[in-house]
This record gives C-alpha cells, sequence and structure tokens, in this order.
C-alpha cells in the first residue's frame, strides 16, 4: 500500500520487528505494543529508530512516559467505522507532547484524511493510488473548521471574536 | 432565530460539494458501496424499503418560513409531495433519487439547511424543548446551546466515527419537553444558589432495545464548560464504547457496565485535562450566539382579550382547539399553537407540500416568521397573538391541519414502521390510523383527556413506544404482525419505562385492546387524575383483567 | 387455488442505484419494477447463477444490495411469503397513491 506523507508517495523506510525474532534489525524498526513490554531493554539499546504500532484497542495512555524513545507512532484503522485512533492521535499530540511521525495505517481512503490531518496524523498508509491524486483536493475541501484541534487551525470561535476585534 | 454567517454559509457549501463528489465517484465505481455507504449516512442518506430515504436537519426544531417554504418546494420537486417529521425534530424524504440528491443538498445550503449527519456514527441533531424561547415556565432558551453545540459537532474530526449514534438533547424548563432523560447527553438548564445558570448534565439515557433512564452525572456545570465537558464524554466514549457488538454500543451500555461512579470519574479525569483550555466558552461567545434568540419584538399585550373570549365561549368547535392545541405563553396576550399532523386518515407526522406552504404562511404573519417540529411529530407556531387565534384556527382547519387532538389519544407518535423502514417487524402507521378512527369522536377524546400513545413497529423504538404512556412494540410472530403493549411510560422530567402488560395481540386485534385499556382507566380514574397516576394507584391489575378477561 | 410448493421457490431482488426503486431480475438479465415480471426458480444452482448475474450488475453500477427472496405463484400471479417483501412490491399500505399499479398484476404468461 502507497504510503503518503506531504502529499506525496514516499518510500516507506521502516521495517517491522518479526514475530519470535531475537535479532533486531538495523535501521528503522517498528515494534508492537507487546514487543516493547516484553523486550524494552534489549529494544531501548537498539541503536537505530523505533517505532511503535498501536492496534485501535490499545490506547497511548500506556506507553506515555516512554515516547520519548519513538520518532514514529503507527496507529490502526481495521475498519473505516473504528475510529478509536482519532483520539489516539488528538491525545499523542495535544497531550502527551509526541512530535514523531504519527503514521495512520490500515486502509485509509480519501474521506478520512481530513479528519486524521485535523487530528494530528502527518503520514497515511493509503489503500490505493485513488487517495494519493486526491490529497490536494480532499486537504482543500474546506476552508475553515468549527472546533480547534492540534494541527493548530484557529476554530471558527476564535476567528469570529478576531474578526469582531477587528470590526469592533 | 440563528442566521448562517459567511463562515456558516462556506462550511455548508463545501460540503455539499464534497457530497457531490462523493456521488459523483460513487456513480463511477471509484466508490463501491460498502465505502459509500458510511459517507451517504454522514450525509443523511439511507437506502430504505421503497427507495432511498433522506433525512434534513431543523436544528433544534427550529424553522423559517422560507425554509420551510424550500421545504415545500424539494418535496414536490424531487419527490412525492409531502414529507414525513420525525421524533428528532427532522423531516425525512420517502423517495430521492441518489443522482439528484447533490441538488437538493444545494437547494437547501440556499436557505441555510443542510442534511449534515442525520445518519451515521457520529454526533446527531442536538433536539430542543419545541416551546423553546416562548413557554411560559422557561428558564432560559435552551437553543443558544443547542446552536453552539451544533457548529462544535459538525464534522468533528476526532468524534466522526463513534462506536454508534450519539444524540443530544437539551431543555431550558423544569418542565422537560425533550425527553433529556432518555438521551445519550441530556442537558437540563438550571439556575444554583448563587442565581446563576447552568446545566445539569445527565448520561446514558435511551430507548431502543434497552430502554435506560440517564444519570446524572454533574448535577452544575458552569456555560462557559459545556463544550469541554462534552468533548470529554465524547472522548471517553469513543476509546471505550464497544466496537464488537452493534448492539452494545450505544454510551448507556457503557455507562451501565462501567458503573456511574466510575464513569463519572473517567469523565472528569479527562475534562480536568481540557478545561479551561480553547474549548472555553467566553462570555462574548456566547452573548453573541444569544442576539440570534433574543426574543422577537412582542407587543405590550393584555392578558385578557375579551374578543377571544367571546368567540371561545360561541364556538365550541373554537374551543375544543384551543384546549387541546393552544399553550400559555411567557409575553401576555400571546400564545403557543401546537399544529396537529395526526388528522383522522393521514400518515402521522406527515405533511403534504400544501400544508407546509400554508404553515410558512401563517407563521410570516403571525408567528413571528418562526416554526417549530416538536418530537410528538408535530408542528408548532411559537408566537402567536390571542387575538389572531381564531384566523390561525381557521387557516388551519382550512388546510386539514386543525384536528384538536394534541396531547390526546389520536395524538399519535409512530415511526414509518414496516411501510417503509427496513429495519422494521411490523407496521404501525395504519395501527395507528386505526386507532385514531376508533377513537373519532373528539369530544370523547376530550373527556379521555391527556394520553399519550407510541408506537414502535420494531425493537429500534424509534417511535419511542417505552416512553408513551400507552407503547406498541410491532413484532414478527411466525411472518405475523403482532403487537406487545406496555403502559406507564413518561419522557418528562418523571421519566419512566413502561411495562408490558401481558401476551401480544395481533394487527386485527390490537386496536379492542387499546379501547380496552382507555375504557378501564376511564372506570377506575378519579376526578382529574391522568393515565399514570391511575395506573401507579391502581396497578396493572385492572387493565390485564379487562384485557385479557373473555379469551 | 393452485399453490406451488414455496420453500424454494425464489426471485432476485435489488434496488436501482440511481433511483433507489426496487427492482426484480428477470428472464432476460434486465431489471424490471414489477414482481410479476421476475424469474424464479426452485433449483438452487439457478438461483446462485441469478445472484451472480446480480453481482455483476452492482459492479456495473446498476443496482445495489440484491438479494433472493422467496415467493409463491397463486394463480399466476407471484406474491412474496413475507409480508416485508408484500409490501416493498406494492408500495407503503398507508398511501394510496404510493401503491403500484395493478397492471402489475396480470397473470404471468408462462412458468419461469
Amino acid at each position: 500500500m502507497p504510503l503518503l506523507k506531504d502529499g506525496e508517495v514516499v518510500e516507506n523506510i521502516w521495517t517491522p520487528l518479526a514475530e519470535d525474532s531475537d535479532a533486531v534489525p538495523e535501521g528503522n524498526v517498528i515494534v508492537t505494543l507487546e514487543q516493547w513490554q516484553d523486550g524494552r531493554e534489549r529494544l531501548r539499546g537498539h541503536n537505530g529508530r523505533l517505532g511503535l504500532r498501536l492496534r485501535s484497542d490499545q490506547s497511548p495512555a500506556q506507553i506515555a512516559d516512554d515516547l520519548q524513545h519513538f520518532d514514529l507512532v503507527a496507529l490502526e484503522f481495521p475498519r473505516f467505522g473504528d475510529g478509536r485512533a482519532y483520539s489516539y492521535a488528538r491525545l499523542l499530540r495535544e497531550r502527551y507532547g509526541f512530535k514523531g511521525e504519527l503514521r495512520a495505517v490500515g486502509n485509509v481512503l480519501r474521506d478520512q484524511l481530513a479528519f486524521m490531518v485535523r487530528c494530528g496524523f502527518d503520514s497515511f498508509e493509503v489503500a490505493n493510488d485513488k487517495a494519493v491524486e486526491a490529497w490536494r483536493e480532499a486537504m482543500a475541501e474546506f476552508t475553515q473548521w468549527y472546533q480547534p484541534t492540534g494541527n493548530s487551525r484557529a476554530s471558527l470561535g476564535a476567528l469570529r471574536r478576531g474578526a469582531s476585534h477587528k470590526a469592533g | 432565530m440563528y442566521r448562517y454567517d459567511e463562515f456558516d454559509a462556506a462550511f455548508v457549501q463545501q460540503r455539499v460539494k464534497q457530497f457531490r463528489g462523493q456521488v459523483k465517484r460513487r456513480l463511477s465505481g471509484e466508490l463501491s458501496e460498502e465505502e459509500f455507504r458510511p459517507l451517504r449516512l454522514m450525509n443523511g442518506l439511507y437506502l430504505q424499503l421503497h427507495a432511498y430515504m433522506l433525512r434534513v436537519a431543523v436544528p433544534y426544531g427550529t424553522l423559517s418560513s422560507k425554509q420551510m417554504r424550500m421545504l415545500a418546494d424539494i418535496a414536490e420537486k424531487y419527490d412525492r409531495g409531502y414529507g414525513h417529521f420525525t421524533t428528532r425534530q427532522n423531516i425525512q424524504y420517502n423517495w430521492p433519487k441518489l443522482e439528484d440528491v447533490p441538488d437538493i443538498l444545494d437547494d437547501l445550503a440556499s436557505v441555510e439547511m443542510h442534511a449534515i449527519q442525520t445518519s451515521g456514527n457520529c454526533i446527531r441533531n442536538v433536539t430542543a424543548d419545541h416551546f423553546a424561547g416562548a413557554a411560559a415556565d422557561e428558564i432560559e432558551d435552551p437553543r443558544v446551546y443547542a446552536e453552539i453545540m451544533r457548529q462544535w459537532s459538525s464534522l468533528h474530526p476526532e468524534f466522526s466515527f463513534l462506536p454508534r449514534k450519539f444524540k443530544i438533547a437539551i431543555t431550558g424548563a423544569p418542565n422537560d419537553r425533550a425527553a433529556v432523560r432518555f438521551h445519550d447527553i441530556g442537558l437540563q438548564i438550571r439556575r444554583n444558589e448563587d442565581g446563576e445558570t447552568g446545566f445539569e448534565v445527565i448520561v446514558g439515557g435511551g430507548l431502543g432495545r434497552t430502554p435506560v433512564i440517564g444519570t446524572t452525572i454533574r448535577k452544575f456545570l458552569p456555560k462557559q464548560h459545556l463544550l469541554s465537558y462534552l468533548e470529554a464524554i465524547l472522548r471517553v466514549y469513543n476509546q471505550l464504547g464497544r466496537r464488537d457488538n452493534l448492539y452494545k454500543a450505544r454510551i448507556k451500555i457503557l455507562v451501565q457496565q462501567t458503573g456511574a461512579e466510575a464513569f463519572k470519574d473517567l469523565v472528569e479525569d479527562e475534562w480536568l485535562q481540557i478545561k479551561d483550555g480553547a474549548l472555553t466558552l467566553p462570555a462574548e461567545e456566547i452573548a453573541h450566539i444569544e442576539t440570534y434568540f433574543a426574543p422577537p419584538a412582542f407587543e405590550t399585550l393584555d392578558a385578557n382579550q375579551p374578543a377571544f373570549e367571546a368567540r371561545r365561549f360561541e364556538d365550541r368547535d373554537f374551543a375544543r382547539w384551543v384546549r387541546s392545541n393552544v399553550t400559555a405563553h411567557r409575553a401576555p396576550g400571546y400564545a403557543c399553537v401546537t399544529v396537529s399532523l395526526k388528522p383522522e386518515g393521514e400518515a402521522p407526522g406527515d405533511a403534504s407540500a400544501g400544508q407546509m406552504r400554508a404553515v410558512a404562511d401563517l407563521a410570516e404573519r403571525l408567528s413571528f416568521d418562526e416554526i417549530r417540529v416538536s418530537h410528538e411529530q408535530n408542528l408548532v407556531l411559537p408566537h402567536v397573538k390571542v387575538t389572531d387565534l381564531a384566523e390561525v384556527w381557521e387557516t388551519l382547519a382550512a388546510h386539514g391541519l386543525g384536528t384538536p387532538n394534541v396531547g390526546l389519544v389520536s395524538d399519535i407518535i409512530a415511526c414509518p414502521g414496516l411501510d417503509y423502514c427496513n429495519l422494521a417487524n411490523a407496521r404501525s402507521i395504519p395501527v395507528a390510523q386505526r386507532i385514531t378512527q376508533r377513537f373519532s369522536d373528539l369530544k370523547r377524546q376530550h373527556e379521555i383527556g391527556d394520553l399519550k400513545i407510541k408506537i414502535s413497529g420494531c425493537i429500534n423504538a424509534c417511535g419511542h413506544h417505552h416512553v408513551g404512556h400507552i407503547g406498541i412494540l410491532g413484532v414478527d410472530k411466525k411472518g405475523e404482525e403482532f403487537y406487545q403493549i406496555t403502559l406507564g411510560g413518561s419522557a418528562d422530567e418523571n421519566a419512566a419505562v413502561g411495562k408490558i402488560i401481558g401476551p401480544a395481540f395481533s394487527y386485527d386485534d390490537v386496536v379492542d385492546a387499546i379501547d380496552s385499556i382507555v375504557a378501564t382507566y376511564l372506570e377506575q380514574r378519579r376526578e382529574g387524575e391522568r393515565f399514570n397516576d391511575t395506573l401507579a394507584r391502581v396497578g396493572q391489575a385492572p387493565f390485564k383483567e379487562k384485557l385479557y378477561a373473555a379469551a | 387455488m393452485s399453490r406451488k410448493s414455496t420453500t424454494s421457490l425464489q426471485a432476485v431482488t435489488a434496488n436501482r442505484l440511481r433511483e433507489g426503486d426496487v427492482v426484480y431480475l428477470t428472464a432476460s438479465g434486465t431489471w424490471s419494477l414489477h414482481l410479476n415480471e421476475s424469474r424464479i426458480s426452485e433449483d438452487p444452482t439457478v438461483v446462485e447463477e441469478m445472484l451472480a448475474k446480480a453481482a455483476e450488475d452492482v459492479a456495473a453500477r446498476l443496482v445495489i444490495s440484491p438479494y433472493a427472496m422467496p415467493v409463491a405463484e397463486i394463480d399466476g400471479i407471484l406474491q412474496p411469503l413475507s409480508t416485508r417483501e408484500v409490501i416493498r412490491a406494492a408500495g407503503p399500505t398507508v398511501r394510496a397513491d404510493h401503491r403500484k399499479t395493478q397492471s402489475a398484476l396480470k397473470p404471468r404468461s408462462r412458468a419461469a
């Protein structure tokens, strides 16, 4: 599945750590929560970058204190309707201060992209190339949103206050 | 009422354009039905028994005459000349074509209306007291906050893929006409000891398969914290609500399984992290929205209107209509008129394009251009001068809208049922019609007095049968339509879920059963005693006895 | 009144994608608004073929949500077996102006 970042298809430079493997490969490695919990000491010694992949039933609250070890967090969207990771993303960005790459994985459709961006995701494992083409359109569909969220867009309320201050 | 500013207008137009693109991609094959379905649901477009069904949002049930006229135009141009007003204050069209829906949405956008989030697993229309801004017992107009919540919930990026639908209701009066205790979140405006107004927050109420009365998790929430508190509740729900079982995914199940106290702690813990943040409502923002809901320029009138009294004295039909369909207003010399959409022989809650226009004309001339949709599937003209009541009545009657039955036995709430709905097990509309026919004598209806019958065609309870004084639930028994009867439900501040009275009745027998129940009530009641009070006093036994006697 | 064995006689129904109308698959592979014009069969293999044809038409964006439904043939007129499908075939029972026309219920000229 293509990996979309900043509107471009990019190469996926992350390798998932195989199950039951003793050796940690070189470079950028993604681990599951279980792998992290079982092999924390070993993994902390890894001399490449670490990424973490969470299932939709795994809240990032569980690793909030360990986030400094990860350059990437990947959150799963197993079904279009499973929206838990939108909350997880906002918590990672706005509560736990995660500044690394936040990736949405699992068949992301074009119609989810705008919601995801507003929750703090910056890369997407998209379902197909159509999502890639549609990226710019999807980002441009709305010029303003009602809600303040972590991607630092001011909400309408704030804008209106700004507008009324200018007028008044 | 609220008027879109340039931001709101742009938002709706962009949403329509987005949906137009989604329809195009569906019709070109780029999107499969599985991919399109959640997208069309977020725009209120269902596939029902006979056709698509489009549910148009009427935010907190408030409409202008211009908007009502557009609803009439849409009914004629794109549908079959009528619409259905729902138990969540919205309107449904039963026959739109998919390819026409983007044009319908464009027409709606031109009058500041839309179909956003009237379906799907997202936050739905925030409903409110249909007498808001007019009722004599109101503390504050709840629609100010309904509008604030509407904006906050529109395409909320975090809460558009919830475990299940999410329904919020708000009332501004102690007499709860919005059924707040039966919503996922219910809000009741309260005054604290310092005289400030804020919200009682009630969570986890609902009807459906498992009716539950909501739990108060906060007795008094100051206004500026409304959105941050709601966000905390939704965030807890979005993370912890069940995703594995559609029938156990509502927040009421989460509250029950977690326990009310533990649930409250989860919410309050989350809220502590975000209160006083970006979602805090500054006083000026509330004041800005309040300006849209300022009371109209009521004239200073006498409460006593001799011409009206004389007419009422002479004209029995007028008097009867006033008694059932007219409610006291906060401004002397004014009244709230409920327009009955329950005439004999018609489907409850349906209105033709012609009827919609008649109501629009009356509203424009005689009700400060305001109309409300009540969750009991009637319309309301909220601000009518007492001296205009006779004219209003005559005009309504000429259009089949003057039946003097509001709150009475033929003012039945009925879901669309098996005649329209994919989910139904039995028909509900013809049962409502036959009950109305049985009680055709309006004099008798007035003698019986207030009696709420509510009918659902399946266990999803869209007809709110659990909270009817008499509730009727259609079930499928070996391919035949049968009806289970419950007694003693109530949607107001004395919230109660009705209890089953005994074995179900066939389609042929159910009307006799209702007749029997009403007869028992009349026999047993004391002077002025209402149905639920009689039931509470004598219990179900006398009702059962008569009902199941001649077996 | 003769009644054929009802347990396995099936028709295939769906909704038109663009208009939403209820339609029934006919022997010629088109979709008709009228149940009485639909192809019916007791043979499960044939019903499978019909559903496969319906799936093609879903992919071709003609119809959505196809499924097989049991019917009975009574005096040459097809009747659904469930109340739900009766209503779906004929329109809502509560509004006479939206019932399908009676001409659709002419007896069939041949067996399916």
